[in-house]
């Protein structure tokens, strides 16, 4: 969305090849084995955030799973029906490779340990072209921090049905985020005012990121990928200023003050 | 200066049509040029709150779409000759309409009238969206309902990001009409509070319409409330929400529960 860098103003002329790199943040799918409980959570995931996926990139991390070629294209059916489209893969057996399979992806940069359905990375990719020299993914290695980026702040409220997408930092909220609306950010998000929508924090990978938010009655707050919506949270923080960050075991919900 | 208002909720039955007519005859009736347009095409209803059913022969899509004048398809009401009408058709469908043919239409109706209503169809589709298109201001109908208030949150953010105005960096001027107020509900908790709607809405407030039986009378007559020469709460606050929009300043009044002579006396004897 944001993470999209467009260069419309070059100057265009059938004479040029108007080739030029570009680089944009894709979210990493790790389907994990069985698929079917994989796709059920999944599944979960989207009747709380119909729209997560719509109109983003994603790359199929395939290294959990062993599958053959007719398996792999009906996990790509799966995801398809449900607006997930693949745009390449990763990690993927050489055999899962080939005409009308998405390409295999190499090059990612940043990595983290996969925590429930939703991780993202930040690839670079090159527009439209061929994979280039492998950097595996591992587990273990530290987290280069993805830190840096700049800050978004929003001196506004947050209406339903908007959607603020900011991959590349944290995100500030002078204002309400609404029952329905959505606030997406690479980084930290701080709100100062109630928080009714939801809140997905640290997409890009960052698992020190943290929410924050000065009256929660949120519908779903989540950070790498874990999770706690509404109803699994703590009545006693209802309407309290809070602070969520990612522990052992998922979620924190500390009341401030 | 013409004044383009689009009358919009999101969430259908809070108002919007019984607005249009009310603020378009008090505003009407200063002598002020008015005309109301009804955008709600296939399901059109503000010819009958207006009272002009029977008069209808050309409609919004046919000047849209360039087949007549806009002269012919206006609709003078008979009470108030500088109220007009600009209905909408009942046999087509929203697709009918056109952004150009719609803008083409306001920039007519802005030469001739001094204030334009058009009355937004329920929902966030084509209908709805066209309406709001090229308004100068907004007036939010919300009821105080957690349902309407949710959609009137959607519409306003709609509001800062489809209308011209809006794409032009522009500021959209959104001001809130909370209708069908029950005070008695209210009293017993069982409806959002006024300060609740405006909490989470947070645009300022036009006016506090109660819900009230001469407003259904009104519309079903076809007689606006601010023309029928009613006395009641509802006409009056409609009224001060007109002026309020003509940029007068006018003490808010909120609406008060009726009691009657027995609830009175037994109010104070459980006190």
């Amino acid at each position: 969305m944001n993470a999209h860098v467009s260069t419309k103003d070059h100057a265009r002329s059938p004479a040029m090849l108007n080739l030029r790199t570009h680089s944009l943040i894709a979210f990493v799918l790790q389907p994990v084995e069985p698929l079917g409980e994989w796709l059920a959570t999944l599944d979960g995931w989207l009747a709380r955030s119909p729209n997560f996926f719509a109109k983003k990139p994603i790359i199929l991390d395939l290294a959990a799973i062993d599958i053959s070629v007719r398996d792999y294209r009906d996990l790509l059916g799966q995801l398809a029906r449900r607006h997930i489209r693949v745009m390449g893969s990763e990690g993927a057996d050489p055999s899962l490779v080939g005409p009308h399979l998405p390409p295999n992806l190499t090059g990612g940069v940043n990595v983290t340990p996969p925590e429930a359905t939703a991780e993202a990375a930040a690839p670079e990719t090159p527009a439209q072209e061929a994979p280039r020299e492998s950097q595996t993914r591992t587990a273990q290695e530290p987290l280069p921090a993805p830190r840096g980026g700049q800050a978004l702040v929003i001196d506004a409220p947050v209406r339903s049905g908007q959607s603020i997408v900011h991959l590349e930092g944290d995100v500030t909220i002078i204002g309400r985020v609404a029952s329905g609306a959505e606030i997406i950010a690479g980084g930290s998000v701080h709100v100062y005012g109630a928080v009714q929508g939801r809140v997905i924090a640290g997409v890009s990978g960052d698992r020190n990121a943290r929410i924050f938010c000065t009256e929660a009655h949120a519908e779903l707050l989540c950070i790498g990928g874990a999770y706690r919506t509404a109803e699994d949270m703590d009545p006693r923080i209802e309407g309290k200023s809070v602070e969520v960050r990612l522990a052992e075991g998922g979620l924190q919900i500390r009341i401030l003050n | 200066m013409s004044k383009v208002v689009v009358v919009t909720s999101g969430k259908g039955g809070v108002g919007k049509t019984t607005t249009t007519a009310s603020l378009g005859a008090a505003l009407a009736k200063t002598g002020q040029r008015v005309c109301v347009v009804d955008f709600d095409v296939g399901l059109r209803n503000l010819d009958l709150v207006m009272g002009a059913e029977r008069r209808v022969v050309y409609d919004l899509i046919n000047v849209a779409q360039g087949d007549i004048k806009l002269s012919q398809a206006l609709i003078r009401d008979k009470r108030i000759d500088t109220l007009n009408l600009l209905a909408a058709s009942q046999t087509r469908d929203k697709d009918a309409l056109t952004e150009a043919g719609v803008e083409r239409v306001i920039g007519e109706l802005r030469g001739a009238f001094d204030w334009i209503f058009c009355d937004s169809p329920a929902g966030i589709e084509r209908g709805a969206t066209l309406a709001m298109r090229f308004a100068d201001e907004a007036v939010v109908v919300t009821n105080p309902e957690v349902s309407s208030v949710r959609d009137s949150d959607r519409i306003i953010g709609l509001l800062d990001s489809k209308t011209l105005r809006a794409e032009q960096g522009q500021r959209m001027e959104k001001q809130l009409l909370l209708t069908r107020f029950d005070p008695s509900r209210a009293t017993r908790g069982e409806m959002l509070h006024v300060d609740d709607v405006l909490d989470i809405l947070s645009i300022p407030l036009l006016g506090i319409i109660p819900e009230s039986e001469d407003i259904l009378r009104a519309s079903n007559l076809g007689a606006p409330i601010t023309l029928n020469g009613s006395t009641s709460e509802a006409a009056r606050s409609y009224e001060h929400a007109a002026r309020r929009l003509a940029g007068e300043t006018v003490p808010m009044l909120f609406p008060s529960e009726k009691k009657s002579f027995l609830n009175r006396i037994l109010g104070r004897r459980a006190a």
